[in-house]
């Protein structure tokens, strides 16, 4: 190198050139590495911008009932939405935040957070004064009442809360997988990185949500034009001018254009002839009996998606890959779901809405933009797929109609001899009818009825009041007292109460009508041969007579026996509804053997229709004298008057049970279990001779007391007499059935006014009431199916009394809108007649 | 004034006889053409680049404000330069100590507390630059020039920084602008006189054993400044790291920055994007200072691989330029210039294309000549001066073989 370069300096230089060409070469084999190595990598991720998406619209599928009515669809609208900010009264805090900066003008930011709230806390009132009134405004210029647009705003913060917490859950599991694939371990700015996630907002936390759907045009263009105007507020503590501020006169009005969910059979008026009618209600001609909220504990609602929305789609993408590949498209950086919540978006929150959300949820499009060039590629937006229904919403209204108060039947009258209720209180219940051969159902009605806007508005009083008394009781609990006397009891609350669905989701003990089950399953386990006779005594311990006794004994102190004039065979006991025949098969059957016997029928099992919460009822044996009373169907025995109707359909299939359905596209196997056919000879007869034995039958005729003239009692003249009448005035049609009287828990008295009944004492009075049920099998008596039975019906009703006298003329009206609908043969009736849909 | 006007021939020529031909004072055909005319290039380049960050559309029609202003700067640069090359460099190793001074005196103004806001703002937290109304100066730059001539005419006639006592002296005069300018706190420009220093020390002759040890020292004290440095300089650091580990969890955050220029140099390829895809890609992709400290991301998106290196290699024939010059020159002092001027620009491309694609930390260094920024071009243009001034000049006689020690004359 010396000989080479004689001088040193500049050898020097050399090595100071060849040092800088190392770097370089450094620098070059960096740039070869990201542009030609990984340059593909880094082009697709720089250009992933180049392409922007967008949604492309998508329209909610119709629910149609089994004849094609449309139930429930999409109509284009303008929605009232309020940014979230307000709602959550984060923009009032802001407010004064900011106006508290700039009055503090310099050094507002070497202040500790504490210190700045407590700067802005004057002006507080003053803004959330202007927040309230624009509330006010708000209500009065939407015809909302304040209460509801309040309820309507707590519901909107539940929604979005909820989901916030389902996503900010989603981004902190992202977050942590993707750091795990690094390596390492926590450091400080993963751990910063990870607490800016947990606070992080969401886009509904930011955006405006709608409050009040669906607003006239009118009303939409003013509140447009409102959404502009803005005023000087005075928010000085004092209201001395000290501090004003300006403000939108409505802050974080919004006006959406979106789409509301109809629901054209919600009301309507039914046509019912009066002359079928029990003898006191009975006129001449036709009634217009007009029924709200028809099928709207049935279909449910839709509303802010909630987090078990969002979980339960992707469930169903994780386990349904059909569904998954379906509902799956291309987007920017790979694969995303079609049918993806977005801000603004509603979702069926209740009933089949709910339960068919992912199916009736339409697939929005998403088209892919180039900015480059401008070409675009699009996936065609797929509307939701229909639901149909198995429910036929013409009958379900004449049902409905049946049981409104309105008509009478559903009310307490003097001949239902009601000592637990005052007369005329109007009467809730519950009544299905189910297609025998198919397990397909036709109706069923829960009362009270309510529109969804009265169910939504009621959930949220509900759950208010529940808040409020477990705030209550926790308070108290925190300073010590116990907690107050008067508990929440959402069975108790009427607005809690609506959330049922009372066919599936509330259980009931079934009475006398579960004797039929009793019957079969006693011979099938050989307890009880179909040709044995038992003998009715009045009681069932002989030396007992003051418990266990037949409803004849304690009523009328004689025995079937007596009646009869001989023992009572199996058909002859299910006519009189004989309860020492029954006990006696409850004690051979044993706690077990009951039980088992019950759980066959459905017992212990929900109907899951997808309506609402389903009840199983249950069945817990463990004494024989349980046994014993279980033979009768009381005791600790409840289900739903769907289990009663499944097991009158499963009568008239001859002992094969189907799947309830409620949805066209559900399937499932049937199961026979193995009954004796003498033994549903038997039963057939016996229920026959309960309608049609005008000496024995319990469920053949109800007497009325009328007065000499043949008016209703108590009128005129005090003179009366008894007049009876057959329960069933349909013509042409083959109807066989059960009464059942069900004790139930007790209840406290309440007087005319709704206010309870005070005793003596002061203490409120409590009777024990009775629930009311029938049940029945029809089919036409003439024709090609003559003798069949067709439909299986089923009728409860609550606190009601007598089952005969309650739910028997109510049954008797659901044969007749069979019939009115053309399911059973005879005269053709007027069609009930929709009337304009109202909001 | 007159007076000096009537010498201005004598100024240049570097003589006052006039009877020696201009050809045995001046070589016109010099080095220092290589540093001129890749200067120009590397100008013309950052003034498209920075048209291109500006995020206009294609569409509209001249250049963007900014790259007009970059281009004012750099006509100013490159008058500042014909001035400064013109006069002997003789008469500019005069200067030297003054200039040192008063580019000290404007570091401790910059960092003396009470200095109205109105004067010195401070960006980004770094109280750098000096407000002269409608430009900012930012004096550490004129400050690398001064120390260099200052380093040049300290050891020029020395021998003792071959002793390890004899570069106490050196490290004195290297710590006071260091210092002051770490104080702004300007870390990356304080960083680049190390690189100089070390250069200026080897072409002087320094003992390789000495300053091998001394780097050995800088590196294993390195570690222990670690707990020293600020929240966001170790923030740098550890986005570095995580760079390395291929982890992009940061990507959003501290590697933002990192990992946008990465992702466009990648995007460039081997030959560039084309002008409106650059563009496009720019817009879609923002990266912060694209036009400043990571112009050269632009210049590799629009341009490619290729086209970095190009401006790579073109600051690389600027450095041979100088080293080139250094080795012409038989004069101390020419030569310690050059190369000082020559490490500052080399290190300072390094790092700043290093920082571009994820081998260096990002820290507040520009690309010389590219980069936006009035201070810095007319500091290269006024290094790219100092050298043609050396190129052009033939020393005057008698002089003696400077720092050939190892070669006994």
């Amino acid at each position: 190198m010396k000989r080479l370069i004689p001088s040193m300096f500049h050898r020097r230089l050399v090595l100071i050139g060849a040092a800088y060409a190392v770097a370089l070469a450094g620098l070059g084999v960096q740039f070869g590495r990201i542009s030609l190595v990984s340059g593909e990598e880094h082009r697709a991720r720089a250009e992933s911008r180049i392409r922007s998406a967008e949604w492309l619209p998508t329209t909610r599928g119709r629910i149609l009932d089994r004849h094609g009515r449309i139930l429930a669809h999409d109509r284009a609208c303008y929605h009232v939405a309020v940014d979230y900010p307000v709602i959550s009264g984060a923009w009032a805090r802001r407010q004064a935040l900011a106006h508290a900066q700039s009055q503090h003008g310099r050094g507002w930011s070497r202040l500790s957070r504490s210190q700045q709230e407590q700067l802005a806390e004057r002006f507080r009132p003053a803004l959330d004064r202007h927040v309230q009134l624009a509330w006010e405004r708000l209500a009065s210029m939407t015809g909302v009442s304040p209460d509801d647009l309040a309820a309507e705003r707590e519901s909107v913060i539940e929604s979005v809360e909820s989901v916030a917490g389902y996503l900010r859950a989603q981004w902190e599991r992202q977050f942590l997988a993707e750091h795990a694939r690094t390596g390492r371990s926590l450091a400080d700015d993963d751990r910063r990185r990870l607490e800016r996630l947990r606070s992080q907002e969401t886009a509904e936390q930011r955006t405006p949500q709608i409050l009040v759907r669906s607003v006239s045009d009118e009303t939409a263009f003013t509140l447009l034009r409102m959404a502009e105007q803005r005023i000087t507020l005075d928010i000085s503590p004092d209201q001395d001018g000290s501090a004003l501020r300006q403000v939108p006169l409505l802050p974080g009005l919004a006006v959406r254009d979106g789409a509301t969910r109809e629901y054209p059979f919600e009301s309507m008026v039914v046509d019912v002839d009066q002359s079928s009618l029990p003898l006191p209600l009975r006129a001449d001609g036709r009634r217009s009996v007009a029924v709200v909220g028809v099928l709207s504990d049935v279909l449910g609602w839709t509303g802010s998606p909630m987090a078990r929305t969002l979980e339960s789609r992707a469930a169903r993408r994780e386990q349904d890959t059909d569904f998954a590949q379906r509902t799956t498209g291309h987007d920017l950086t790979g694969m995303i779901d079609l049918g993806q919540y977005v801000t603004g978006d509603q979702a069926g929150v209740r009933g089949i809405e709910a339960s068919w959300e992912s199916d009736l949820r339409g697939l929005r499009g998403r088209r892919i933009i180039r900015r480059d060039t401008d070409e675009s590629s699009a996936i065609e937006a797929a509307p939701g797929m229909d639901v149909r229904l198995t429910i036929d919403a013409m009958l379900q209204a004449r049902v409905q109609a049946a049981m409104s108060p309105g008509l009478g039947l559903a009310r307490v009258q003097a001949w239902h001899g009601n000592h637990a209720l005052p007369s005329g209180t109007p009467l809730s219940g519950a009544a299905v009818v189910l297609d025998v051969d198919t397990g397909e159902v036709l109706a069923m009605v829960s009362t009270p009825a309510a529109t969804p806007a009265e169910r939504r508005r009621a959930e949220a009083r509900a759950m208010r009041r529940e808040r409020d008394w477990i705030r209550a009781r926790d308070a108290a609990a925190e300073r010590g007292e116990p907690p107050p006397a008067e508990r929440y009891d959402s069975w108790r609350d009427p607005d809690a109460m609506l959330q049922f669905n009372r066919a599936v989701g509330v259980p009931y003990p079934p009475g006398s009508i579960a004797k039929v089950v009793v019957l079969l399953e006693a011979v099938r386990r050989g307890a009880y041969s179909i040709t044995e006779r038992i003998a009715c005594t009045g009681h069932l311990v002989a030396e007992r007579p003051d418990m266990l006794r037949c409803w004849i004994f304690k009523r009328y102190a004689t025995t079937h026996n007596a009646t009869y004039r001989h023992d009572l065979s199996a058909a002859e006991a299910l006519t009189a509804s004989c309860n020492v025949f029954f006990y006696t098969l409850g004690r051979r059957l044993g706690a077990e053997g009951i039980a088992e016997a019950y759980s066959r029928w459905g017992v212990g099992t929900a109907y899951n229709l997808g309506v609402g919460p389903a009840a199983r009822g249950q069945i817990e044996p463990r004494t024989i004298q349980q046994a014993i009373l279980l033979g009768i169907g009381q005791g600790p025995l409840t289900w739903t008057p769907m289990h009663a109707a499944d097991a009158m359909a499963t009568i008239a299939r001859g002992g094969v049970r189907l799947p309830v359905r409620i949805a066209a596209d559900t399937h499932g196997e049937p199961e026979d279990l193995g009954l004796d056919p003498r033994a549903i000879a038997a039963v057939i007869e016996g229920l026959h001779g309960a309608v049609h034995d005008g000496t024995h039958g319990t469920g053949h005729h109800i007497t009325f007391t009328v007065a000499a003239d043949g008016r209703p009692a108590g009128q005129s003249s005090p003179a009366t007499r008894e007049i009876r009448e057959p329960i069933f005035n349909v013509p042409g049609v083959r109807i066989v059935g059960k009464t059942g009287t069900a004790t139930a828990g007790p209840i406290v008295r309440v007087g005319p006014d709704g206010a309870p009944i005070l005793d003596d004492e002061g203490e409120e009075e409590k009777v024990i009431p009775d629930h009311s049920w029938y049940v029945a099998l029809v089919g036409p008596e003439t024709g090609p199916s003559a003798g069949r039975f067709r439909y299986a019906v089923a009728v409860m009703m609550e606190h009601a009394g007598s089952g005969g006298k309650v739910s028997g003329p109510i049954c008797n009206q659901i044969i007749h809108a069979l019939v009115a609908e053309g399911y059973l043969p005879g005269p053709p009736a007027t069609a009930a007649s929709v009337t304009e849909h109202r909001r | 004034m007159t007076r000096v006007l009537a010498r201005l021939p004598e100024i240049i020529r570097g003589t006052s006889n006039p009877d020696r031909p201009t050809t045995a004072v001046l070589r016109l055909g010099n080095t220092g053409w290589l540093t001129l005319i890749s200067a120009a290039l590397l100008t013309l380049i950052g003034i498209l680049s920075i048209d291109i960050a500006d995020g206009r559309s294609a569409a509209a029609a001249g250049l963007a404000p900014v790259a007009t202003k970059q281009l004012v700067f750099a006509l100013i640069g490159f008058s500042a330069a014909m001035v400064v090359a013109l006069p002997h460099y003789r008469l500019i190793s005069m200067v030297a100590t003054p200039a040192m001074l008063g580019a000290v005196f404007l570091l401790v103004f910059l960092v003396i507390p009470g200095v109205p806001a109105s004067i010195v703002s401070p960006v980004k937290g770094t109280r750098g630059w000096i407000n002269l109304g409608p430009v900012d100066f930012q004096p550490s730059e004129v400050a690398k020039i001064a120390y260099v001539l200052s380093v040049a005419r300290f050891v020029r006639y020395r021998s003792d920084h071959r002793t390890l006592r004899g570069l106490i002296p050196l490290a004195a005069i290297t710590a006071v602008p260091v210092g002051l300018i770490m104080l702004q706190p300007d870390l990356g420009t304080a960083i680049l006189f190390a690189p100089s220093l070390l250069a200026m020390l080897l072409a002087a002759g320094a003992r390789l054993r000495h300053l091998t040890i001394i780097a050995a020292c800088a590196m294993l004290a390195a570690p222990a400044v670690y707990p020293l440095l600020r929240h966001h300089q170790k923030t740098r650091i550890v986005a570095l790291v995580r760079q390395f580990q291929g982890d992009r969890t940061s990507a959003s955050d501290i590697n933002y920055q990192a990992y946008t220029a990465q992702t466009l140099v990648g995007a460039g390829g081997l030959s560039g994007a084309g002008e409106d895809r650059a563009r496009l890609l720019l817009d879609l992709n923002p990266l912060p200072e694209s036009h400043n400290d990571m112009v050269i991301s632009v210049v590799a998106l629009r341009w490619g691989m290729l086209g970095a290196m190009g401006v790579v290699l073109l600051s690389g024939a600027w450095v041979v330029g100088a080293l080139l010059t250094a080795a012409g020159c038989k004069e101390p002092f020419g030569r310690i210039v050059c190369v000082g001027l020559a490490a500052f620009v080399a290190a300072q491309t390094a790092i700043n294309v290093g920082m571009n694609i994820g081998l260096v930390p990002i820290i507040g260094i520009n690309l010389p000549f590219v980069s936006y920024g009035g201070s810095s071009m007319l500091t290269v243009w006024i290094m790219t001066g100092l050298v043609f001034n050396v190129a052009l000049h033939r020393p005057r006689p008698p002089f003696r073989p400077s720092f050939e020690w190892e070669n006994p004359q």
